[in-house]
């Protein structure tokens, strides 16, 4: 019985050494790889990067919306900045024809001013010495 | 391949460098075909697997710890694929997997050597459960030592090879029968 068991170990060693050495061939071995890399998807980002392009998408969303916030405030305070000037221009010139102040040229803010000033001058109310404090 | 080499090519690889990774794949593919093939006796169905063990790799590239050979996990993952492929033959009812069409592949010499290698393993493992079959495939035709196993199987040595032992004496039963 002993020598069966030895025997059969010994077969088994046998065996495994000749089907240990006979190794499976890989043909297409080139085709096979280039249909795998074919077949790779793209690999997923690590978490880090992909925070970080969470917040890249969240940032740049609000680069934009403030770029055109300030597009707009722009825009709109230079139509009412042209909107004001042309109240000036109705309210202290055109209406008042006979105005002195009319005199002065109006090319420029500063004469605007100027302007302004004139016109405080001449509609100036002088105090009543017969009214009582 | 040194494993410096191999190190700095998962680096890339990690980067997405697809080149980089088919250097990986050219020089681990032949060894994870032997396992594949060994495990399932069947050239196609080796193949596939083995294209998706790289997939996964690819995929699963950031898990990779650095401790082990690259080698090692590539086996891991194979090792599993090849598990949840025999348990779903098994599931299906199919005890064999279907012997593959010579006619239709052009490189017969290699089919029919192929075709021995597998007829040879079947018959010395068709009696071991699908683990057992993995220990004895990784112990004693792919020669790696327990150690390796172990990390590759994630399973304690005793169990290893207790294993082993159980798959040794269903083999020898084997032979003895045939030889009577």
């Amino acid at each position: 019985m002993k020598n069966i068991e030895k025997y059969t170990e010994i077969e088994f060693k046998h065996l495994i050494a000749d089907i240990s050495r006979q190794q499976p061939i890989l043909s297409d071995a080139e085709t096979l790889l280039t249909e795998t890399i074919i077949q790779l998807p793209n690999r997923p980002l690590p978490k880090l990067k992909r925070y970080f392009e969470f917040y890249r998408i969240i940032l740049n969303t609000a680069a934009v919306f403030l770029i055109g916030l300030f597009i707009f405030q722009y825009v709109t305070d230079t139509s009412d900045k042209r909107t004001d000037d042309k109240k000036i221009d109705t309210a202290w010139v055109t209406n008042f024809k006979d105005n002195p102040c009319k005199k002065i040229s109006r090319t420029n803010l500063l004469q605007y001013k100027e302007l302004y000033a004139c016109y405080l001058e001449n509609n100036k109310r002088t105090p009543n010495p017969f009214t009582k404090k | 391949m040194d494993n410096n080499k191999i190190q700095y090519l998962i680096s890339c690889s990690k980067d997405g460098d697809r080149f980089a990774f088919s250097s990986l794949v050219r020089y681990f593919q032949s060894k994870i075909f032997s396992l594949t093939f060994r495990m399932l006796c069947n050239e196609d169905e080796a193949k596939d697997v083995m294209q998706d063990v790289f997939i996964k790799a690819w995929l699963h590239l950031n898990d990779y710890d650095s401790k082990y050979h690259f080698s090692t996990w590539l086996y891991r993952i194979a090792s599993n694929l090849c598990l949840d492929k025999i348990k779903s033959f098994e599931k299906t009812h199919l005890t064999t997997i279907k012997e593959y069409n010579i006619a239709s592949n052009q490189n017969i010499e290699t089919e029919l050597i192929n075709k021995e290698i597998a007829h040879n393993i079947k018959q010395l493992t068709n009696r071991l459960s699908a683990k057992q079959k993995l220990l004895f495939t990784l112990r004693y035709l792919e020669e790696l030592d327990i150690p390796e196993i172990i990390d590759i199987t994630g399973m304690s040595a005793a169990k290893i090879k207790s294993n082993l032992y159980l798959a040794r004496k269903t083999i020898t039963n084997k032979i003895k029968s045939i030889e009577k």
